[in-house]
């Protein structure tokens, strides 16, 4: 049991206001659910709680653990009684939150008190987060994702805390995953009776883990309570901000499938295997003129590795790929910020992909049109454009030597709910103007049924089933496909 | 748990590891001398040197250190003085009828360092190892090749037997030539004779009892020298100390500090800044080198006699000498300097002699007539001289200089010193000749550039029936009588521009107040004893 | 373990094949030199027939190339060089007392700089941005950019002579080696000051330092582990510094008349002294090898997952660092 109080929290970064007049109050065993776009202010949150604020930060409020205050300016040594012994963290990215030179047994180990050392139960702990023992023997890079973060989970709690903070903590993860990950989280809650604080920006997740919920908008909360009377009675513009952009993508109509006249891509028999892992395993796939196809699957499930066959960036060992269209595909990437080359400006980028494509730099216009992107922007570089904004540019980038076939690998995936809205719309405007075609690689189903006619189903290297989107959706018939479906929020909903 | 423990582990082997690299350089080699800086025992001469030597054996490797070292541990049958005269080595009398025959008497009190007599089938297996040119790589050459037989005469007496009259053999026994007697029984057992474990013995006032390639060379004065007991009245050093210092600024800080007491050869550039050192003494002496240029005869234009004159009145000795070597060098009237001669005749009768050999004064007018006269159109030349002696270059921009104003366009190029050995006689037209003298023989420094068979036979590839014959005469003829041939065929080849002298070269070295020097030449250290010119203070 | 060994093991190998290619060069080098190799090998003698011939003999000059290769590999295992030309005397004795001058130098010089550049590389990176951080990025560029002869004359002049603190010539003590070793570890320890602190950087802006901190784990423990991940960049780097630094001891050696390696080279190049410029190089072939195998085998100790080819080989597929959504 522990009891945190904090008021009038501020913290400013170089005359910017990230937090102000904060006010967090907890003093039972129950999950809290901090909800929030992202830049709100969520993450700076917690880590004020700890100490870990970046560098150039000034904070101040007041702070109470217990009825002790504790000085938010204090110098490590002090944070370093609070960490792990009262709140521990587990952080959202499990594939860089472990060291990658350390055998996972030691890693848990290490944040044991020292002289509890001796006496503590490395296989019980991991019996706790659902591994098996000889995980102790492994290191990070040789497990999944989702073995990841146990193991981090594993090794947060190793501190023994008396409140669990969860920052994003499934974002990374894949849906089925996500799920449980999320379960074992709110099991060992139950279990420990120990306070949780569950930071996201899917405000489903908050509606089904937590109790209580705070909104959090640039920085102040806007509202907070119980969690389903704020959630199915929000009071706020925020919130209702928040809910209405995740019901967007829900309760968006089913995606228009083209008439299916002229096939502009045909894969057949495609296989593929890097060293010991089969990632293509006789694979077919059709993409007709102007059409939009979703192939759907896991991490691992061979969905990139076609996507790359496709565009030519990895050639297959068998079968073959037939591409009907007059200029090559293009392929859109998942992350924005690595996608750009980050010493040059837009207007040079986009250029140069016009003059790589054979056209005049002057037609720059109509690129930037079509991929909405306000020509201010032009003279930044990718380091002052926002995520959503530089896969527009990666969008345009794209389309400069028009092509027939666009392939979106995750492009959305790293983006806000928001802003993904944005995107996808823009997607399907292409579609209809230029009659491009689109092959979307997604995991997220919600996703997929507002962009894409005709899904295909990947797992473990083989297309487990294929049909019309809504088909699939409402009618899954491969076991898989069901389980996939249970797992997102579209199943859940 | 186990991870760390690892990383641990690595940490402490490898800081082992240096420990332990660092130990040895430690407790290193505990035979030698531990003085973080060389004060001065009371009787040890601290001696600097911008060399180093390889190996103490001189048959191995003759570099002029080798010969300074040879000079104090090992004899010959014969030695020089600090004239350069022959004196008295093992042998103490020598005598030859007929310049065929040489009888030398060897005393009976002469012992190597060890306590061992030094046996007339010492001093023939010496001799013997000495022409071997595959065993004596450094010394060989000057061996005659036709010594017909050495006979032990008796336990005091050997005979040397010529195929022809040499009246100049008597050098070929001396130190100065490289022989340096040692123990037969001595040099069979050891492994590698000259090398820091199995040293050097030798008959000569001194002992080497530390050798370090590379570093140093520590003698002592050994008790079996024959002459050991008249030790006390020639000076007080009991120990001399050869430190190579590669690096001349080095070398002038270790003199600063006190570290060594006398610099041999230091660069004449820079006796200004030794001589400012307190209490510190510079001395100059003719060194017995020659600068001259060559021109050869095969290499048109330069067949042409009156272009040779051209050349030769374009060279402004004089005014190189003051102005580029700063005074310390003589313009040189003849090939061979006057101290050559020390062994033979008076070093003012030499010198009077030489002034008077046909050599060309600079005069630009005289040279541009001579060119006129000689029908050649202007024509473009290069002089090449070597990286390791920059005053020649700068010379060789004088001597350009003047040569282009009369109408021979002439370039200076800088070469390193190894391919301007090998291109020596390889037809350039004017060249360079840079001599040291090795021998004390008045000949020795033109055998070579004066033997006159044509091309091939020396560097200016010119014949002459009547050099040839005097220089044949040289040979035959004892020193002194031989002396007015000498002179002749210097006279007749630089009379024909073939040979153009520019200077003679000095040397300087410099010594502290920790040491009295006296009478130093460029004998001096080859000569007989020579610790005797050295007393501490 | 076994996988431990088999790398081992391997990369001894690696390191085996590239010396006995290296030796193949290295005795080409005789045949390789403009001239003809029996002239090449008189030296400083007089060439004459009989010396040419029995040269010939002594060297199996007249033997096919492979033979005289044979030959002269199987020597080298004996550590028999043949005869020094200038000095006469077996090639490895004579060679020896150089060769452990110049490896007491450089081992003393890379334990200084290996410890000095190390903890101010780390102090540079922890601090980053403070004064001490500007410190020791001045003194890391004046180390860099400071030529070697310059720092060693005026180590020479300030503690040898006008202190007198230190020998200002010869060999032989731990004391002569001190200010050489000194000049040569200015150099390097400015560059692993520069790798260091990079590297560190690089690795203190990670998410596991962030959770480590979160754990309230000792802040050495973190230092340790940053430095861990960070080690495969600052060992090669620092040992291809190393290997380099072989080579490279001519300088500091003429100016502190110190009998190594660097100066027999050159001297014993300028001399054709074929045999001992083989040995030589031979050594410097096995240290340079034997560094780098070194190297690799401790980042590999260090850090095994670092070298092994990634598992996931998807995310060979393109997938970005395992950002999966």
């Amino acid at each position: 049991m522990i009891t945190i109080d904090l008021q009038n929290l501020n913290v400013t970064s170089k005359e910017l206001d990230i937090l102000k007049n904060l006010a967090f109050h907890l003093n039972n065993s129950e999950a809290v659910g901090i909800v929030g776009e992202s830049g709100s202010g969520k993450s700076m949150f917690v880590r004020s709680l700890i100490g870990l604020l970046p560098i150039q930060t000034s904070v101040s409020g007041t702070y109470r653990i217990d009825n002790k205050e504790i000085s938010l300016n204090a110098k490590e040594k002090q944070w370093r009684t609070i960490r792990g012994k009262d709140i521990g963290m587990i952080m959202q990215d499990p594939f860089t939150a472990l060291d990658p030179a350390v055998l996972c047994g030691k890693q848990i180990l290490v944040g044991v008190p020292k002289n509890q050392r001796r006496h503590f139960d490395l296989t019980a702990a991991l019996t706790e987060v659902g591994l098996p023992t000889y995980i102790t023997k492994r290191y990070p890079t040789q497990l999944s994702g989702g073995q990841r973060q146990r193991v981090v989970i594993a090794a947060a709690l190793a501190t023994k805390p008396r409140l669990l903070v969860a920052d994003e903590a499934t974002t990374a993860l894949d849906v089925i995953t996500q799920k449980e990950i999320l379960d074992l989280i709110c099991n060992i809650q139950t279990q420990r009776n120990m306070p949780l604080i569950l930071i996201t920006h899917n405000i489903l997740l908050a509606k089904q883990r937590t109790k209580r919920i705070f909104v959090l908008e640039q920085g102040k909360i806007v509202e907070q309570g119980n969690t389903t009377d704020v959630l199915t009675a929000p009071k706020q513009k925020a919130t209702k901000k928040l809910l209405d952009a995740h019901h967007l993508l829900l309760d968006a109509p089913y995606a228009t499938g083209a008439t299916r006249e002229k096939v502009i891509l045909c894969c057949k028999m495609l296989s593929k295997r890097f060293g010991q892992t089969q990632a293509l395993n006789n694979v077919d796939i059709t993409v007709d003129v102007g059409e939009c196809v979703g192939i759907v699957g896991e991490s691992g499930s061979g969905k990139t590795t076609l996507g790359r066959c496709i565009v030519g960036l990895t050639k297959p060992d068998f079968g073959f790929v037939n591409y009907f269209g007059t200029h090559s595909p293009q392929m859109i990437f998942q992350d924005p910020y690595n996608s750009l080359n980050p010493a040059h400006t837009i207007r040079y980028m986009l250029e140069e992909a016009l003059t790589a494509a054979g056209r005049a730099k002057s037609e720059l216009e109509e690129i930037i049109t079509l991929a909405e992107i306000p020509t201010e922007l032009l003279q930044r570089k990718p380091a002052g454009l926002s995520g959503g904004q530089r896969q527009r540019v990666a969008i345009a980038r794209a389309l400069a030597p028009r092509p027939d076939l666009m392939i979106c690998d995750e492009s959305v995936s790293a983006l806000d709910v928001k802003v993904q809205n944005q995107i996808l719309h823009m997607i399907q405007k292409l579609r209809k103007k230029q009659n491009l075609a689109v092959l979307f690689i997604t995991h997220d189903l919600a996703v997929l049924k507002m962009i894409a006619g005709r899904v295909y189903v990947m797992h473990q290297a083989k297309i487990v089933e294929h049909n019309v989107t809504k088909q699939i959706l409402e009618n899954a018939q491969h076991p898989y496909t069901q389980k996939l479906i249970a797992a997102s929020e579209i199943g859940v909903s | 748990m186990k991870k760390s423990n690892k990383f641990r582990h690595i940490i402490m082997v490898v800081l082992t590891l240096f420990l332990v690299m660092s130990m040895t350089a430690c407790g290193n080699n505990h035979n030698q001398e531990n003085d973080t800086n060389h004060t001065n025992n009371t009787d040890t001469l601290n001696i600097g040197v911008s060399g180093s030597i390889s190996t103490l054996d001189i048959n191995q490797e003759a570099g002029i250190l080798n010969y300074y070292i040879s000079a104090l541990v090992g004899e010959g049958l014969v030695g020089i003085n600090n004239n350069g005269q022959i004196t008295a080595g093992l042998a103490q009398r020598w005598y030859t009828d007929d310049y065929i025959t040489w009888s030398f008497i060897v005393g009976d009190n002469s012992m190597f360092s060890d306590g061992s007599p030094v046996t007339i089938d010492d001093i023939i297996w010496s001799i013997e190892r000495a022409m071997d040119p595959l065993q004596s790589p450094g010394v060989a050459l000057h061996f005659p090749a036709d010594i017909q037989a050495i006979t032990k005469v008796s336990d005091t007496q050997l005979d040397i037997v010529l195929s022809e009259p040499t009246p100049g053999f008597i050098w070929a026994v001396s130190n100065v030539a490289g022989l340096s007697v040692t123990s037969k029984a001595w040099a069979e057992h050891a492994d590698s004779i000259g090398s820091p474990q199995d040293l050097l013995l030798g008959s000569g006032p001194f002992q080497v009892i530390e050798f370090s390639p590379g570093s140093h060379v520590i003698l002592e004065a050994q008790d079996y020298w024959r002459e050991s007991d008249s030790r006390s009245e020639q000076g007080n050093i009991r120990r001399i100390r050869f430190d190579f210092i590669t690096d001349d600024a080095t070398r002038l800080l270790a003199f600063t500090q006190g570290s060594i007491d006398f610099a041999l050869n230091i660069p004449i550039e820079q006796s200004e800044q030794w001589e400012a050192v307190d209490g510190a003494q510079v001395d100059f002496y003719a060194d017995r080198s020659y600068y001259g240029l060559t021109l050869d005869v095969t290499h048109p234009p330069f067949d042409n006699e009156y272009v040779r004159q051209a050349v030769a009145y374009s060279v402004n000795a004089a005014g190189i000498v003051n102005s580029v070597l700063r005074g310390n060098a003589t313009v040189a009237t003849a090939i061979t300097p006057p101290e050559q001669f020390a062994s033979a005749i008076d070093i003012e009768e030499a010198r009077t002699l030489l002034a008077d050999v046909t050599h060309f004064t600079y005069n630009l007018e005289r040279a541009q007539k001579a060119f006129d006269q000689s029908g050649v159109a202007t024509f473009e030349t290069t002089i090449y001289y070597p990286d390791s002696f920059p005053s020649v270059g700068q010379a060789s921009l004088v001597i350009a200089d003047s040569l282009t104003q009369i109408g021979i366009i002439t370039n200076v190029v800088e070469i390193p010193i190894d391919q301007w050995l090998a291109e020596i006689g390889s037809n350039q037209g004017i060249a360079w000749m840079i001599l040291f003298a090795t021998t004390a023989q008045p000949q020795d420094m033109v055998t070579w550039l004066l033997s006159a068979a044509g091309p091939g036979s020396n560097p200016a590839n010119f014949a002459d029936e009547e050099i040839a014959r005097l220089m044949a005469n040289v040979v035959t003829e004892p020193a002194e009588a031989g002396i007015d041939d000498l002179i002749k065929a210097h006279d007749l080849a630089q009379a024909q521009a073939i040979y153009v002298p520019v200077w003679w070269g000095q040397a300087a070295s410099a010594w502290n107040r920790n040491i009295a020097v006296s009478d130093f030449n460029s004998y001096t250290l080859l000569s007989q004893n020579w610790v005797q010119h050295f007393t501490l203070q | 373990m076994k996988d431990k060994l088999f790398f081992i093991l391997k990369r001894l190998g690696n390191s085996i094949i590239t010396l006995f290619v290296l030796s193949f060069v290295i005795f080409s080098l005789l045949f390789l030199a403009p001239g003809d190799p029996a002239r090449n090998l008189v030296g400083t003698r007089q060439a004459t027939p009989e010396l040419l011939e029995s040269i010939r003999a002594q060297h199996y000059l007249d033997e096919p190339f492979l033979v005289q290769y044979a030959r002269w590999l199987n020597g080298a295992f004996r550590l028999d060089f043949g005869t020094s030309i200038r000095a006469g005397a077996d090639v490895a004795t004579h060679v020896a007392p150089f060769a452990a001058t110049t490896f007491q130098l450089v081992g003393m010089a890379l334990f200084f700089s290996v410890i000095f550049g190390l903890s101010c590389g780390i102090i540079a990176a922890k601090n980053q941005g403070t004064l001490r951080d500007s410190f020791i990025n001045v003194f890391a560029l004046i180390g860099t950019s400071a030529p070697g002869f310059a720092v060693g004359l005026l180590l020479l002049y300030l503690l040898a002579f006008q202190l007198q603190l230190f020998p200002m010539f010869g060999s032989g003590t731990f004391m002569h080696l001190v200010l050489p070793a000194i000049t040569l570890a200015f150099a390097i320890s400015a560059m692993i000051i520069k790798i260091t602190r990079q590297a560190l950087l690089h690795e203190i802006n990670t998410d596991y330092t962030t959770f480590m901190k979160a754990r309230a784990i000792s802040p050495i423990r973190i230092t340790l582990a940053q430095l861990k991940n960070a080690s495969p960049t600052i060992l090669t780097s620092t040992g291809l510094v190393l290997a380099a630094l072989f080579g490279s001891t001519v300088l500091v050696e003429t100016i502190f008349s110190l009998p190594g390696l660097g100066n027999l080279l050159a001297s014993s190049v300028t001399f054709r002294d074929v045999p001992v410029v083989q040995f030589i190089a031979l050594i410097m072939a096995v240290i340079i090898c034997l560094t780098s195998a070194l190297v690799d085998i401790l980042v590999y100790l260090l850090n095994p997952q670092a070298v092994r080819v990634s598992t996931s080989n998807l995310e060979h597929a393109g997938l970005l660092k395992g950002r999966k959504k």
